[in-house]
This record gives C-alpha cells, structure tokens and sequence, in this order.
C-alpha cells in the first residue's frame, strides 16, 4: 500500500504549547495517532473531533482545561495530524472516516462520551452518535453542520468551490498548502495573530510538509454535498432527520463571525434536537472557534460532564 | 500573467529525458466539465497535452500509468534533462497560467476571474495580486 509516515519529530517550540504523549492504535489497519489525557474518574469521557485541515492541535488549549476533571481524547484521523496517510485520495469518505472514529473508540473501550465536535467533527461525530447512542452521554456542536443542503459558502464558486475544482483543488491544497497557510488565519478572529507566524501556525503545519501528506485534506471538501445524488447527500440527509431522536443532552457554542457554518446553523440544530440548550454566540468568535475561545469551550465542556455525570448517578 | 502555449509532444520532449510529477490531481472527475475537457484537448496518438509556461519550460499533462501504485488520475510533469529539481517558483507561476487556460475555457461557473480572485484571497504562489 502507498501510505504517507511520518515521525512525530516535534520541535521545541510546538512540544511547548501541545505538551502531550503520542499514543497509537492501529485501527482497519492503519497506525493512528491520538492523545489520551486526564482523570479516569466516574465522569464522561471527553472525545474530542477536529475538521479540516486540522488536527488533534487543534485542541491543545482545551484539554489542560478539562483533565483534571475528565479523561479526554483526541484522535486525528485518517490522513491528517500524526495517523497514517494513504496516498489514495478516493480512502477518504465521510463513511470510511465514521467508520475508522466509531472503531477508534470501540478499540480504547471508551464508555458515557460527551462529544465534542466542530467542522467535519460534526459529521463523523453525528455518524457515531446516532449509531452508538447508548454511549454517548452529550454533544457540544460547534460551528459544524448535519444536513445535506450546502452553506452559501459551500455552495459558491468563489471561493470555495474553485479552491477544490480538478486541478486547481490540485494546486491549492496539496502544492500550495492554503488551507494551513491561509485558511486558518482567515477562519480566526480574537486570535487570528497567531495564525500569522509563530509556532501555532507551525504546530498546524507540522504534519504536512509535502503534497502527498495533504491529500485527506483535500478529499474532505469533495465530501460535501450540494445537490441530491451527491457523495454524502442522503448520508447528510438522514443524519439531519436523525437530529430529532437525539435523547441526550447538546450545547451549543459558536463562533458568530464565522462564514462558513453561520449562526443560522447554531439555531436549526436547537429547532432539530430535543434537548439542546440555546447556542452560546462568541461575537468575536469565527470558525475554528478552538482557536478563539478555548476557555468558552472548557467551561461548556464541563457543564456538560457536571450535568450527565449528575444524571448519570 | 503569461498564457501557455500549447506544443507539439515532440516539442516538449526536445526539453529533456526527464520528468517531474508538479501536480497530480486524482479525481478530474470531480467536476465533469474538467475532464471532458481535458480529453477533448489530448493530443489522439500521445493521449498528452504538452505545453510551455513563460519560464520557457516544457510540461506534459497525461494520464497516470499503471506503474504508479494504482492511482489514478491526471498529472502534469515538467520535462527537464537533469535530476535537479526545477525552479518551484518558475513551476507555480508557469502552473497558474496553465489553470488559467484550463478555468477559462471548462463549461459552467468557472472563471479566471474567480480564480485570481481566489487565489489573490488565500495569496497562493503563482498568483497574480497575492499581496
């Protein structure tokens, strides 16, 4: 098999902010990478799920906030962070990557989940809660989506769909690297600055240093449906009609700034499920809301392990 | 930004023995219009489209062989007569002018407006107004 590896050679200035032990498990054959931090107490496990073109960095500033209270883990998936990256792009579909997390967890033997999902987080997390729903024990839903009908964003030409066409998709993505260089940094708000230079950018960069190590982060737009028929349309479709049996509790948090999944998302997910607080709007927030507001996000966190962990007893 | 002029094979082979994969794109598909065109345009006996960028270099865009790992897809390779790598800088910019050509002239939505604006948005390599 054709697979992109790579040492987890972590320079001094990133192992500063992202502070973990790598651990792996090789799951449908393929070596992935996560981190595994925290009390093994009576409380929820914390799963914590990434999007595009991110990885389990994403999460470095909220996990010293949860841990003394909750085991947290964060995979990286399929072809992104430290996991193994097969160079073949057609691997990597929503199904293949529900697939790998809902094994992931099944593997570690991680029982009473809260979720925490942002970007394809959302997806892939809604792919195992509805799947597993016995085991998850709630949600918090950040600036992500569960429907097959695209954002505005989603659905234009400029810039989104010309950033993944054949070829210029090509050049963007795996040549030029522009969701890391770029996207991010414009996906930021209150600390965009940090997405300018400096070791946050190049923790984000570590991962993919060359073409081939970036074609996950390519296939994943190409995973988005906009029209019925689509890859993933009627996958989206009954995820969204799912929404409504959700039993479990779900909060809310979002960045309101942000373009690609706007706050009309945040308030259709608490018109679809049952039990879902109202969304907590961070106004100088934007998408990778991680970036922003990792205290916000801590504090939700646990909330929500306070009040399953109440339930739960 | 410099046009691509399209050559001849033969042409581009004067360029050298050698070939390097600068972009390889496995799903052409994706969009339909992208390959429909690019198979009108393939030269009927070589299969290949071979073209020079304002670098003066030589590239050749054909589909991937068996040979390389079971991918699939469509790459464009720079042809050269030594080992040593070619200019990246020479290659990005000679690359946007080849997906200028290629946007302009697909069918449907896209443009080479939209693309320089997106790459002028995301300051990718090669493109104009990048700031």
């Amino acid at each position: 098999m054709n697979v992109y590896r790579q040492e987890t050679q972590i320079p001094h200035a990133v192992r500063e902010i992202y502070p973990f032990e790598s651990r792996w498990i090789d799951v449908q054959g393929y070596r992935m990478h996560y981190l595994d931090e925290g009390e093994r107490s009576g409380m929820p496990t914390v799963v914590l799920l990434h999007g595009n073109p991110t990885w389990s960095f994403l999460y470095r500033e909220i996990i010293p906030r949860i841990r003394p209270s909750c085991r947290a883990v964060a995979p990286d998936y399929l072809g992104m962070g430290f996991s193994e990256k097969p160079a073949n792009e057609r691997l990597y579909t929503l199904e293949n990557h529900t697939r790998i997390i809902t094994e992931f967890i099944e593997r570690l033997g991680i029982r009473n989940i809260i979720l925490v999902v942002q970007d394809w987080g959302g997806p892939i997390g809604f792919g195992y809660a509805q799947t597993h729903p016995e085991n998850v024990a709630g949600m918090l839903i950040m600036n992500t989506w569960a429907w097959p009908d695209p954002s505005e964003f989603h659905d234009s030409v400029l810039p989104w769909r010309m950033l993944h066409a054949p070829f210029t998709g090509a050049n963007f993505f795996l040549r030029q690297n522009v969701l890391v260089e770029r996207g991010l940094y414009l996906s930021t708000l209150r600390n965009r600055h940090r997405l300018k230079g400096g070791p946050v950018l190049e923790g984000y960069r570590l991962p993919f240093p060359s073409p081939e190590s970036r074609i996950a982060m390519l296939a994943f737009p190409r995973n988005i449906p906009r029209r019925e028929g689509d890859m993933n349309w009627e996958r989206m479709r009954q995820m969204e009609k799912e929404l409504s049996r959700l039993a479990f509790p779900c909060a809310l948090l979002w960045g309101e700034k942000d373009i690609v999944f706007p706050p009309s998302n945040a308030f259709r997910f608490e018109k679809l499920i049952p039990d879902c607080s109202a969304p907590r709007m961070v106004p100088d927030g934007s998408h990778f809301i991680q970036e922003d507001a990792p205290e916000e996000i801590a504090e939700e966190i646990l909330k929500l392990c306070a009040r399953t962990g109440q339930r739960s007893k | 930004m410099m046009d691509i002029e399209l050559i001849s094979l033969e042409e581009a082979e004067k360029a050298g023995g050698r070939e390097e994969l600068v972009l390889l794109e496995q799903t052409p598909r994706f969009y339909p219009e992208f390959e429909v065109f690019l198979r009108k345009k393939m030269d009927g006996q070589s299969g290949r489209i071979s073209f020079r960028g304002a670098s003066g270099m030589a590239y050749v865009v054909a589909p991937l062989k068996e040979s390389d790992q079971g991918l699939q897809g469509i790459g464009i390779s720079v042809k050269k007569s030594s080992d040593s790598p070619a200019d990246p800088e020479k290659v990005d910019l000679d690359l946007w002018s080849f997906l200028e050509w290629l946007v302009d002239q697909v069918d449907g939505d896209w443009s080479k407006e939209a693309l320089r604006k997106t790459g002028a948005i995301y300051k990718a390599p090669g493109a104009p107004g990048r700031g």
